[in-house]
């Protein structure tokens, strides 16, 4: 399945300006990959650079649309809130700039008492920038009103 | 920076045990609308950016965040809930090597292990 079309603020429960994201560009069973553009105006730009939190958080961000995107298009339920449990390994190459375009793909590894695993790999063109592994939980009392 | 934003830094002390900080929560920063609408939750990654905001200024230069072995998020934070966090900073060696373990309301919330290195 594809996803060109879906609006990132369908399925993330966040809002701007805390949104790290800009599109779902491919999306399956046990992966997915996103793109955001790195801004002047962004909270994690600073120095011109896209600050190593804003990474994380996009990277958490692109395993959170991948689930919200099954939940709402494919189950036909609602986007919840969903928490980062755990950061592992995080390792940065470097921090892009403004003006570069990230490409971050999150691949599913084991989903145990609906704490989701996922790898995940942060590249500008074909350089790799940052790698994590990444722990996400999801609220299910909370979903998030469309 | 995060700082004047989603938190001031209200004091910093040194002790034996390390660096212990106290940070206040802006339960009406614009962070807090979007993350999220229905309620509001400190942001896991923006409590590494403050530990990072308050390692520049213990060591008085701008840092960044090069590496994380392992940031655990054990409970979360809510503005309403507490507005006053800890943060307890150990510098573990000369190549940027930190210990950060954030509090609220007396409980352990987050656990980190990370290298900062100069931006």
């Amino acid at each position: 399945m594809t996803s060109k079309s879906v609006k990132i603020t369908d399925i993330i429960p966040q809002r701007k300006p805390f949104v790290f994201i800009d599109s779902l560009l491919e999306c399956d069973e046990s992966s997915a990959e996103t793109s955001y553009l790195v801004r002047e105006d962004s909270i994690f730009t600073e120095n011109g650079v896209f600050q190593t939190p804003g990474l994380i958080e996009n990277i958490a961000q692109s395993a959170v649309a991948k689930i919200g995107y099954v939940s709402k298009f494919i189950e036909h339920g609602k986007v919840t809130v969903g928490y980062i449990g755990n950061v592992h390994h995080l390792i940065v190459n470097r921090n892009p700039e403004i003006g570069e375009t990230i490409h971050t793909t999150v691949i599913f590894g084991e989903n145990i008492a609906g704490i989701q695993l996922c790898e995940a790999v942060v590249r500008v063109g074909s350089e790799i920038i940052a790698q994590s592994s990444i722990k996400t939980a999801q609220d299910a009392s909370m979903p998030v009103d469309d | 920076m995060i700082k004047g934003n989603l938190y001031q830094l209200t004091s910093l002390s040194f002790s034996d045990a390390g660096y212990v900080a106290d940070v206040t929560l802006l339960p009406g920063s614009e962070i807090y609308k979007a993350h999220f609408p229905c309620k509001p939750i400190t942001p896991g990654v923006c409590l590494v950016q403050i530990a990072v905001e308050i390692a520049s200024v213990i060591e008085k230069r701008n840092l960044s965040l090069a590496e994380a072995k392992d940031i655990k998020f054990l409970s979360i934070i809510s503005p309403l809930e507490h507005k006053s966090v800890r943060y307890e900073l150990s510098r573990m060696d000369d190549e940027g090597r930190w210990v950060v373990c954030i509090y609220a309301g007396g409980q352990l919330c987050s656990k980190m292990s990370v290298r900062l290195c100069n931006v």
